[in-house]
């Protein structure tokens, strides 16, 4: 399903942004608007105990911990948002470091409000035991670790994971610590790939052997090419879409694989034709990226 | 409840994980302007990764004794105390 789901919404939001991008944002929006209000009507109600089917609305409404929900959602959205942009606007902007104060003071007014104040807390922490604490430092701590892996490659690198699922970064980032970091993750197989070899083959004129494209399976530019998916492309000709998402293969001819800065050295050891090529296309990359 | 909670560990925590791993890597590159500054950067975050997943495996082998001393205390009992 979610496999499914990603073919789906990646070549419709493509279809979409050949309009204008932001559609791909926008339908995005409008599918889930839909999504929400037929699963009013389609999923069935969860059967309530009688003591909570009783209740009247203000009083369910009570019973939501509404001032513990969003104090709490507020405390982990300032928090978030200070972590994730100082890395690129630096810890030394005041409203930065204000918003993670902010952010932790509230945090501490989130737990005295669960476990003071709320009679229905949204998280009941004396329910909390130490093993499941213990659970969720363990899973943090992993998905923390896995979660850095998304802002490493520097210019365009593509990875994929395993044979199964394969995760695509594609990360453009100027040589400006203050350039945005854009990421894409798509989900599929080799199937569109066919498409890809041919538009490789008219850019580049020079033939490309289905074989290595399958075997790397990286198709997953296509969706660019389709649409202009990537925030690379953004507003790009077909062209240009075309030499952007190029990028990422050719990176990879010369040895930027998945494991990306471990196997820089490669890069050493390809002949200076494939080496330039690869700069141009990452410069065209770049310059696009800059004019956007 | 429980649901949601994991959901959420899952989720924030990778974004903080990105947060910090960037964090590491713009104090640690120099700003990045030549090959081999850039690299350490990510060298850098990489470090971080390696240290947060050391944390996770830690953290699971002391929950791992943790219900070893709790078992045997437990068998020593001869009854079962779990909830």
């Amino acid at each position: 399903m979610f496999i499914g789901g990603a073919v789906v919404g990646g070549t419709f939001a493509g279809l979409w942004s050949l309009i204008w991008w932001p559609w791909t944002f926008w339908t995005f929006g409008i599918a889930l608007t839909i999504l929400a209000i037929l699963s009013m009507f389609i999923l069935p109600s969860i059967p309530l105990s009688p003591e909570v089917a009783k209740l009247s609305h203000t009083r369910k409404l009570a019973e939501l911990d509404l001032p513990g929900a969003s104090v709490g959602i507020t405390a982990m959205l300032l928090f978030n948002f200070a972590w994730n942009q100082a890395p690129g606007f630096g810890w030394d902007k005041v409203y930065i470091y204000v918003f993670l104060i902010i952010g932790l003071l509230l945090c501490l007014v989130f737990f005295w409000v669960e476990m003071r104040v709320a009679k229905k807390p949204l998280i009941p922490f004396q329910a909390l035991s130490t093993d499941v604490i213990f659970v969720l430092i363990c899973e943090a701590c992993g998905w923390a670790a896995f979660g850095k892996t998304l802002v490493l490659p520097p210019t365009c690198a593509v990875g994929h994971s395993t044979d199964k699922t394969r995760y695509i970064h594609l990360l453009l980032h100027a040589d400006t610590p203050a350039a945005p970091r854009y990421l894409t993750t798509l989900d599929y197989g080799t199937a569109i790939s066919r498409r890809h070899l041919r538009l490789y083959r008219r850019y580049y004129d020079r033939p490309c052997h289905l074989s290595h494209w399958s075997r790397l399976g990286y198709a997953h530019l296509d969706a660019c090419i389709l649409g202009g998916l990537h925030p690379c492309c953004y507003d790009a000709g077909p062209r240009d879409v075309l030499e952007a998402s190029l990028c990422g293969h050719a990176y990879h001819t010369v040895g930027h694989g998945h494991e990306f800065p471990c196997r820089h050295s490669d890069y050493e050891r390809r002949s200076g034709e494939e080496v330039r090529e690869v700069r141009v296309c990452i410069h065209s990359t770049l310059t696009l990226y800059h004019n956007i | 409840m429980a649901a949601s909670l994991v959901n959420t560990v899952v989720n924030y925590s990778i974004s903080i994980g990105v947060g910090i791993a960037g964090t590491v890597e713009t104090q640690v590159n120099n700003g990045g302007r030549t090959e081999q500054d850039e690299l350490s950067g990510y060298r850098g975050a990489l470090y971080l990764g390696i240290g947060l997943s050391g944390l996770g495996v830690l953290t699971s082998l002391l929950f791992l004794w943790k219900m070893h001393v709790r078992e045997t205390r437990e068998g020593a009992h001869g009854q079962s105390v779990k909830a």
